[in-house]
């Protein structure tokens, strides 16, 4: 639904933000007593006005955007000619923007500095290129280079496992109780001093076809908040969600985690949840 | 339209619901850029992942990872410019008084994804519209300045700006309305 007044339609920006002359301002203000869609376009103004202010900085910065400065950084070929040209005029002139482009560039290569072959495979690896001379077919010389060594690898390497990423975790499950706290439960959790995070979960008797949001802390012994988290949780079909806690932020010993479900239309804690657990080093 | 590789969706529908293994893939990548020696943001870390995690998912769910570039690729971005966004805070907060600090630290917790979720869409309408029209966009709506002013500034007549302005105003809220959808 549109105005069949432009001229009127076109005050409204200047309405929104105070800038009209009083003759126009009561002009538009009659205006909109009796036309439906100027008022529904002067509410979607006014909202999106408010919302942009909330974050001028970012928003309306005169650098170049983050996202932007990231893209140029890596990979050009996604910028339009439009925009290249802006973002290179403007790095001529900012000595900000390319101090943050030289940072993005040494973080890139830092991030794809290879990773060092295990001292196995650097080994396999010469001593192929080595027999392959010997052999007329380079498949055998692989061959026999692994035959060979096969037996070093038993000696020397075995000791060495490699590692998956593997999570202490503990999960709690309510679904056969309407228990709140899980007291009782085994709830000692192993951290190994490589492991970065430790994970508990939740099975919970509520339905599992919505998101959560929810408010979690966790108290030490003397109830000192050692960390917390809010945020939204989707649940899977058994109703269990997810934290995921930094281990380097915990020592041996009692914890307490505090969960408050959180009633978003209501704006309160709709359910509170009380999960004393304790922590072992290894 | 490039699709997304099987591993790639898997890991996203993983993370969407939460589960530990793709929740632990995600960190690791961000990780590895937050903790990067050359940012300078040790005393952020935690607050920085915890934000970069919010707007993966803010963004899975509503479908917004580019296809064009492998998953990894799209959290190693996303982390970085949340990177820069800091470095540009902490830049400009150096003469933030302790009680602002105070008083955004005390903000209704429950608030802060509906926060980043809103943030997040706008970034990325301005990001779609062009330079001009983010200029007009500042003059309107954080300079107040009057439809003569903004006539001055873009050296255009009075009806020209009214209507560039109107179509301007239109794009945005236009967009807003496909990511609110």
């Amino acid at each position: 639904m549109k105005c069949s007044d432009k001229k009127i339609a076109e005050l409204l920006p200047w309405y929104v933000n105070k800038s009209l002359s009083k003759d126009d301002e009561g002009r538009v203000m009659k205006h909109l007593e009796e036309c439906p869609a100027c008022t529904k376009e002067l509410e979607d103004l006014m909202r999106f006005r408010d919302e942009i202010a909330q974050y001028p900085d970012e928003l309306f910065t005169d650098h170049v955007y983050p996202e932007e400065l990231v893209v140029y950084a890596e990979a050009r070929r996604e910028l339009s000619r439009e925009d290249l040209a802006r973002i290179e005029t403007h790095l001529e002139s900012c000595s900000a923007c390319r101090e943050e482009l030289q940072m993005l560039q040494q973080v890139n290569s830092s991030l794809e500095a290879p990773s060092t072959s295990s001292l196995f495979d650097r080994i396999a690896e010469s001593a192929a290129r080595l027999v392959q001379g010997l052999f007329a077919r380079p498949a055998l010389a692989y061959i026999a280079v692994l035959l060979l060594l096969f037996p070093a690898y038993l000696g020397i390497f075995k000791g060495r496992q490699s590692s998956d990423p593997t999570l202490a975790h503990i999960n709690y499950d309510l679904t056969q109780s309407d228990m709140r706290s899980a007291e009782g439960l085994d709830n000692e959790i192993h951290v190994k001093s490589s492991d970065e995070l430790f994970s508990l979960s939740f099975t919970v008797p509520i339905l599992a076809d919505d998101q959560i949001r929810y408010d979690a802390v966790i108290l030490d012994d003397q109830k000192t908040p050692v960390w917390s988290r809010e945020g939204v949780q989707s649940l899977d079909e058994y109703g269990t969600f997810l934290l995921m806690c930094p281990a380097e932020f915990f020592d041996e010993g009692e914890y307490l985690l505090v969960i408050n479900e959180i009633d978003v239309p209501e704006k309160k804690v709709q359910q509170e949840y009380l999960f004393p657990f304790s922590v072992k080093m290894e | 339209m490039p699709t997304m590789n099987r591993k790639d969706s898997e890991i996203i529908a993983g993370y969407i619901k939460g589960n530990a293994r793709e929740y632990f893939i995600i960190n690791q990548w961000i990780t590895a850029v937050v903790e990067n020696k050359y940012w300078g943001l040790q005393q952020q870390w935690a607050d920085i992942i915890q934000e970069v995690r919010m707007k993966l998912f803010v963004n899975f769910k509503r479908e917004q990872f580019r296809f064009s570039s492998s998953l990894k690729t799209y959290v190693y971005r996303v982390t970085k410019y949340t990177c820069i966004d800091y470095l540009r805070k902490k830049n400009r907060t150096d003469e933030v008084s302790i009680e602002k600090v105070e008083i955004k630290s005390q903000e209704d917790s429950f608030e802060s994804l509906i926060r980043i979720e809103q943030k997040e869409i706008l970034r990325q309408i301005f990001l779609k519209l062009k330079e001009r029209c983010r200029q007009i966009l500042k003059m309107v709506f954080l300079q107040n300045r009057s439809y003569k002013e903004v006539c001055l500034a873009l050296n255009v007549a009075e009806g020209t700006v009214k209507s560039r302005v109107s179509r301007c105003i239109q794009d945005a809220i236009e967009l807003r309305k496909d990511f609110i959808k």
